[in-house]
């Protein structure tokens, strides 16, 4: 009976040790369920500890820009609206390419319109975005560092929706990263966004030092945003500030403009406001234009009306228009930027240069009915290129002669010649005649990716898409 | 008191001393699982005297004073004879076998054991015996058509390629993040590389925007399989908790037997081609196709490169040459060779089995590449002399390499057909007249591609040890702990000789290599209860889980080597970029089951888990989740044993309850910035990689399931219907974005439900038992429903129009089709509201995607030593046509079509299927428009039902008496074949995948021999 009874204790005993044991264990899992972050990658917090980490986020949102083939910071908004414009053909059978030549660009197209230019432009914004936020979060950076990054990343927001408002019209005008808000944006007037482009280039000329934070002036300074403000104000027809802008500029005597025009692109050159690029790969311009042998078709080749546009001496024809003759045919392509080789790399992404400003400023003294300080640098540009002063003296003239300088001196380069046709409202006018019977007005802005389009409902799509 | 204690202890923990003569012998009779036998017939001899008792309700008996020659023979309805000699163990233990294909045959259900007869849940059992009359590389591929409920579709063709498992329809809005994958158990141990794909370089297996890749399953040998067991409702897939929501599938490998010491050698060896694809058009149908497309526009074929109409394949080409792609590139015969060799046996305490396997098997692309698996498997199980303690231990190795090239050529063969392939000195050709290749739409001379190779070396070590201490008759104590590596190790390379000349100046010889790395390991302490009285049954488990995955992935890739010679080394590479990743996976458990049988005939079950994940951000880790199962034997009571006689088996079941779905890969909830492997003025570069949200939760899925088991004429005629309905709720998904936030989408939870509903019928027929011939007929049929059954707020999210409330997931609303317009030629739409344009205001439904019924029916038949059997497949489903294909390769420009694009549009009043052809993008804006239509249309649907000869064998096995002259044990010689053949009415390339960039599954014969020692 007792052995019994002993029985029973000692099978709860068993009972009891055991359930006490798997209790235990549930006690222990709440924290071996938490594991920390995998030492392959960062929490946001860590990455805004200090001056050096919060800048090399803002150098990543640098790299991420010039690192991909055709994105819209590395050739793609040079190679799209060159081929929408009346600067370049290609001689591909690219169907993709050819809508673009075509001006019948569908809001299906995957690789131009979604990939490279609005996704890509996007995502920059989203970086810009997330370390504007981080650095504004963060208690431990220094103040200096503060400013600068936040400059920084105010110009490279800009330069973004300056791109993505002059290829699209009204966009998404996104200044957090805040999924919830940014998911269901609507498109925000033009007007709007270049509101926004003034205040942020603004601050960020307030904040941006003269000096460049890191060599080969691949990070952003007070010039990069005074510049960019210039070509904005100038897009506002706000023609004494954008004079005043790049009075700033070309009068800081930092810049100059290179003497010989085979050095304008190099890496080195002193004309160069900002440039892009990594440490891996030379341009996707001098890839994709360039020619591999003299013997080989280039992909792209400049178009009649660009060809014609040079006037007879212009150096820029010579060094900047590379020529390959094949079966007696001539294939004229865009030369600017020269190395062709995957790497090493020699040259970068030219985002802002000198002699932009002094066209700025021409146009905006035109404008202002300067035309005698107009014509002073519009001849600057002129003579570089080894033409004599221009003959224009009415003002209606200056103006034509300083758009037609645009033409040859900006060629294939950033868009200028899509944009400047728009903003001038001449795209109708030239295009309806050089691209009939495919131009139609509709054309000057691309359609939204249609699959931006199911996934924010609140989009509308641009007309005659 | 203390000293009393102590002795006790001793007596239960040390094996009971030994006794001489006389002795008294106590035992429980029980099953392979080890459940109590109660009423077994144990009868004694050998010791002169015969006495016959029967066992209790729990299985126990007791002999007094007999002695340790007597030797004990065990029968019972159900089970095989099993006979011991008693020797000097007072305490026995003897296992009954249960006979094979009945009713009481043993099913491994989650941490036990179970019988048809008395499970209140949905378990699906495939025997061994299935899955070795299948010429299969993956155990998968052999659950195909056998399994109601589970539908499993081949990715590819491509050797080690994946397979779709989907367990009762799709649960997730969303498959590009959240997985329906069933949770893959072996041995009872969750396999962690599950059914995700095991690569990390693209390769011919997952060519395709990421469908497929190669199946981590593949590095199981089917051979080692003693059975595969499909859990899919509630009373059976609850307990595992926040795994179970999308079925579970147990896999368990085979185990010694005590006997004589086996030998078994099975060899095979077979061909193989692909079953299904499209004739294409020769290149005088395609020339004449151009032709006609630049007469369409308008336009002037041209040679200069600057014309619209530039042609370069009919106008530079040589039209008169002309290449069979399909034959050239996926027509190849692909060889497999399988050989089995094992060695098992023991004594009642120990068993053993070892076995070995090899498996190769070469592609259709070319005969020198092969995927080939060598594995070991092991088996070792031993219990103590008083049969209190025992150990289980198993586990093996497989290495699988499988070679294969970097793209499915299968996207080749609609390449122009006259596209020239050698210059006349052999090399490989990149242009003809003076045209690259390249600059012509990127066309690429497929030669070339099979020189980009694709290596990827799969090793699976798993081992799993079971300890189990029986502390008193009622009360067992058992833990498992067991560890699992599964290394990928690939390289992929592109040697300059397979980079187009045209392309060399910035496509350098490059290599990547990739390693990956699983690594888990997971413990499981038990205890489980049973106790017998005279009302019934009570077993109670309960139970806890630790477990621990970490992942570590590095890829590297190196360009720009000066030459091929040394490829394989990144070291001489002059540019090296890598890529790690990492993955810690944490998982704790505790879990329990309660089950009571009351006199066989009331059975209930109630199942728990509280498991808590470390994918879930704070606050969100732990859930619970529970089911509940009842069951009535009703064939039991006197009124059926009477009144109703044939009915010899009869059950109502019934389950309800939660399982939990968490597959949506690590991290999600954490905010990381992490380095992409780029690099700017110096400094490695840190961005973030993903949208978060801290507030992840688990998704849920609640499945009722109620089911009558019948058996007719002493089971001769089986069958089984069962209603299932499962409602998938918060649902988990990587919700897209438009990417104006920055990203694509965001992993969240959404207020959706999804419901899968069906009926599942499993009939089994012994039509023929005769002792020379057996007949036996066993046909399973499902009819699927599929239906979103609320989404507050659908129509402010992108899935507005891709689904609807109270349709499938699968439901096609799109433009309605209404075919080729006699009079413009141009595909035509229905424009719902007549404004002239064609969007999503136009959209109907027009039915859904997907299966509608699909089984499979298996004969086998059994004459003298002749047996054949075979299973036809079928599904009756909708699916997408060629015409869906098209959209990619319009007819008319460059590149190739199926023959069936010759039905076109050609002159007003023709009636078509395909519209009229075009070669240009520039005259006739309406054409690619419509082509643009037709693919947001319902006309790239169509039938795509099909009945396939899954699976023949036919064997001839050695009677007995030549078995024993030749001293051997058995011999069986074989043919087996897979995917015999199809009958369809599908317009496209092989119904089951439904693409025509994607190489078909493979028809397989081969044939064999087996030797038993």
């Amino acid at each position: 009976m007792r052995r019994f009874k002993l029985n029973i204790i000692i099978k709860n005993a068993y009972w009891m040790i055991s359930i006490a044991a798997i209790t235990v264990i549930n006690f222990s899992c709440k924290k071996f369920v938490q594991v920390g972050p995998p030492d392959t990658q960062v929490a946001a917090e860590t990455v805004f500890e200090n001056d050096n980490t919060a800048t090399t986020a803002v150098i990543s949102v640098y790299a991420q820009m010039g690192i991909s083939y055709l994105d819209i910071a590395s050739g793609g908004m040079t190679v799209y609206p060159a081929l929408s414009a009346d600067e370049l053909a290609t001689t591909t059978s690219n169907t993709e390419l050819l809508s673009f030549q075509n001006n019948a660009v569908i809001a299906d197209n995957g690789m131009g319109i979604y990939t490279h230019l609005w996704k890509s432009a996007y995502q920059n914004i989203y970086y810009a975005n997330a370390v504007l936020e981080g650095v504004t979060h963060s208690k431990t950076i220094t103040e200096n560092t503060r400013n600068q990054l936040t400059g920084e990343m105010l110009v490279v927001r800009a330069i973004n929706y300056f791109w993505l408002s002059n290829l699209f019209g009204d966009i998404p005008l996104e200044l957090s990263t805040n999924y919830r808000v940014n998911s269901v944006m609507p498109r925000a007037p033009v007007v709007e966004v270049y509101k926004q482009l003034t205040t942020d280039l603004l601050d960020a000329e307030g904040l941006l030092k003269e000096n460049y934070p890191s060599a080969l002036k691949e990070r952003a300074n007070k010039w990069a945003a005074a510049a960019l403000l210039a070509r904005v104000y100038l897009y506002k027809q706000e023609w004494a500030n954008a004079e005043a802008q790049a009075s700033m500029i070309i009068n800081s005597t930092a810049y100059s403009l290179e003497p010989d025009l085979n050095n304008v692109f190099s890496q080195s050159s002193g004309e160069t406001i900002w440039q892009l690029g990594n440490d891996i790969s030379n341009t996707t311009e001098a890839q994709v234009f360039v020619p591999y042998s003299s013997y080989d078709v280039p992909d792209y080749v400049l178009t009649s009306f660009l060809i014609a546009a040079f006037e007879r001496g212009d150096q820029r024809f010579n060094k900047w228009v590379g020529l390959n003759t094949i079966d007696s045919t001539n294939y004229y392509y865009p030369y600017k930027y020269k190395d062709n080789n995957y790497d090493p790399v020699t040259e970068l992404y030219i985002v802002l240069r000198l002699s932009e400003q002094y066209l700025i400023r021409a146009e905006a003294r035109a404008e202002q009915d300067k035309v005698a300080e107009a014509i002073e640098d519009l001849n600057v540009i002129r003579s570089r290129a080894g033409l004599a002063g221009t003959i224009a003296t009415s003002k209606s003239d200056v103006l034509m002669a300083i758009a037609h300088e645009r033409q040859v001196e900006l060629f294939c380069e950033w868009g200028h010649r899509w944009c400047d046709l728009k903003r001038t409202g001449k795209a109708d006018e030239i295009l309806g005649g050089e691209k009939a019977p495919n131009w139609q007005a509709n054309d000057a802005v691309y359609p939204l990716p249609a699959v931006e389009l199911v996934n924010n409902p609140f989009l509308i799509q641009n007309p005659g898409y | 008191m203390k000293l009393l204690y102590l002795l006790l202890v001793a007596q239960l923990i040390l094996p009971a001393s030994l006794y001489c003569q006389l002795i008294q012998v106590q035992g429980k009779v029980v099953t392979a699982s080890g459940m109590p036998v109660s009423g077994a017939t144990i009868t004694t001899t050998g010791d002169g005297s015969k006495k016959i008792l029967e066992t209790t309700t729990d299985g126990s008996f007791r002999l007094e004073a007999i002695s340790g020659k007597t030797v004990l023979s065990v029968t019972h309805v159900g089970f095989d004879e099993a006979s011991i000699s008693v020797g000097s163990v007072p305490r026995l233990t003897i296992v009954l076998k249960e006979k094979a294909g009945s009713l009481d045959e043993v099913v491994i259900q989650a941490y036990g054991t179970t019988t048809r007869r008395l499970s209140t849940g949905n378990i699906t059992k495939i025997t061994s015996g299935e899955i070795e009359t299948q010429p299969v590389s993956n155990p998968i591929a052999a659950l195909e058509g056998r399994v109601p409920g589970v539908i499993i579709s081949q990715a590819s063709g491509v050797p080690g390629s994946s397979f779709n498992v989907e367990i009762r329809g799709r649960s997730s809005l969303d498959l590009q993040l959240s997985r329906n994958d069933p949770l893959f158990v072996i041995d009872g141990v969750f396999f962690e590389p599950g059914n995700q794909p095991a690569n990390l370089l693209r390769s011919a297996a997952n060519n395709n925007l990421g469908v497929g890749g190669l199946s981590p399953l593949n590095s199981i040998n089917p051979a080692d399989i003693e059975s595969i067991e499909v859990l899919k409702d509630a009373d059976a897939t609850a307990i595992y908790g926040s795994r179970g929501a999308n079925g579970v599938i147990l896999i368990t490998t085979k185990k010694g037997k005590a006997g004589i010491t086996k030998i078994t050698a099975n060899v095979y060896i077979g061909n193989s081609k692909p079953t299904r694809t499209m004739p294409l058009l020769n290149t005088q149908q395609y020339v004449a196709m151009r032709r006609e497309g630049f007469k369409n526009d308008g336009i002037t074929p041209s040679s200069n490169r600057t014309d619209r109409g530039y042609a370069p394949d009919i106008m530079l080409w040589d039209t008169t040459r002309y290449t069979d792609f399909k034959k050239l590139l996926i027509g190849n015969t692909a060889h497999t060779t399988d050989a089995q060799l094992s060695l098992s046996g023991g004594t009642q305490l120990t068993q053993f089995l070892l076995s070995g396997g090899y498996h190769k098997e070469t592609n259709v692309f070319s005969r020198s590449l092969a995927d080939t698996r060598a594995s070991v498997h092991f088996s070792i199980n031993h219990s103590s002399e008083n049969r209190r303690l025992s150990i289980a231990l198993s586990g093996g190795y497989s290495n699988d390499k499988n070679q294969l090239i970097a793209t499915d050529l299968t996207r080749f063969i609609y390449l122009p057909p006259n596209l020239r392939l050698h210059n006349e000195d052999g090399s490989l050709s990149f242009k003809e007249g003076g045209v690259s290749y390249y600059t012509v739409n990127n066309l690429i001379n497929p030669l070339s591609v099979l020189l980009k190779r694709n290596t990827s070396v799969i090793e699976n070590l798993y081992s799993n040890l079971l300890l189990s201490y029986h502390i008193f008759n009622s009360l067992t104590f058992k833990t498992s702990f067991s560890y699992n590596t599964f290394k990928n190790n690939e390289v992929s390379s592109i040697p300059s000789t397979a980079i187009d000349p045209y392309v060399s100046a910035f496509q350098t010889p490059s290599a990547s290599f990739a390693n990956s790395f699983t690594n888990s390991w997971i413990a499981e302490p038990q205890l489980n209860y049973i106790k017998n009285s005279l009302h019934g049954k009570l077993d109670i488990l309960i139970g806890g889980t630790l477990q621990q995955k970490a992942y570590k992935g590095l890829e590297i890739n190196a360009s720009h080597y000066s030459n091929d010679l040394l490829l394989n080394n990144p070291g001489a590479a002059s540019l090296v970029t890598a890529l790690n990743s990492e993955a810690l996976y944490h998982y704790a458990a505790i879990f329990g089951r309660v089950n009571y049988n009351l006199k066989d005939m009331y059975i209930l079950n109630a199942t728990f888990r509280r498991d808590g994940s470390s994918r879930f951000g704070p606050g969100n880790q732990f859930a619970n989740f529970g089911a509940i199962g009842a069951g009535w034997i009703f064939s039991g009571g006197s009124f059926f044993k009477k009144q109703l006689p044939f009915i010899s088996f009869g059950k109502l079941r019934m389950s309800y309850g939660i399982t939990g779905n968490d597959q949506i890969g690590d991290y999600a909830f954490l905010n990381l910035w992490s380095a992409d492997g780029n690099t700017y003025q110096g400094v490695q570069t840190v961005l973030p990689d993903k949208l978060y949200n801290p507030g992840l939760e688990w998704e849920t899925n609640k499945k009722l399931e109620a089911a009558i088991e019948l058996g007719f004429f002493k089971d001769k005629l089986l069958l089984s219907g069962s209603f299932y309905r499962n409602r998938s709720g918060n649902q988990l998904t990587y919700y897209p974005l438009p990417i104006q936030t920055g990203f694509q989408g965001i992993a969240a939870n959404l207020p959706a439900l999804v419901q899968n509903s069906g009926l599942e019928l499993v009939i089994t027929s012994k039509n023929i038992t005769s002792p020379k011939f057996t007949w036996v007929t066993s046909l399973n049929l499902t009819v699927p429903r599929n239906k979103l059954i609320s989404f507050p707020g659908l129509a402010a999210t992108r899935y507005n129009g891709l689904y609807i409330e109270g349709q499938p997931l699968t439901v096609i609303n799109r433009l309605k089709y209404l075919g080729v317009d006699a009079t413009t030629g141009i595909y035509s739409f229905d424009d719902v509201n007549k404004d002239g344009n064609f969007n999503a205001a136009d959209y109907q439904v027009a039915g859904y995607a997907g299966p509608r019924i699909y089984g499979g029916i298996i004969n086998s038949l059994g004459y003298h030593n002749f047996q054949l059997e075979f299973l036809l497949e079928f599904k009756k489903q909708t699916g997408q046509n060629y015409l869906a294909q098209l959209f990619n390769n319009f007819p008319g420009f460059i590149g190739n079509s199926p023959d069936l694009v010759l039905n076109r549009w050609q002159k007003p009043g023709d009636i078509a299927a395909v519209q009229q052809y075009i070669a240009t993008f520039t005259n006739i804006p309406a054409i690619i428009a419509s082509n643009v239509r037709l693919s947001n249309s319902n006309g790239i649907y169509g039938d795509a039902s099909f009945i396939r000869l899954k699976n023949i064998s036919f064997a001839y096995s050695l009677r007995p008496g030549i078995l024993k002259t030749l001293k051997i044990s058995g011999f069986k010689a074989y043919i087996i074949a897979q995917n015999l053949f199809t009958i369809t009415r599908y317009k496209g390339p092989d119904p089951e995948t439904q693409n025509a960039y994607v190489l078909p599954p493979l028809k397989t014969i081969a044939g064999g021999i087996q030797i038993t020692f």
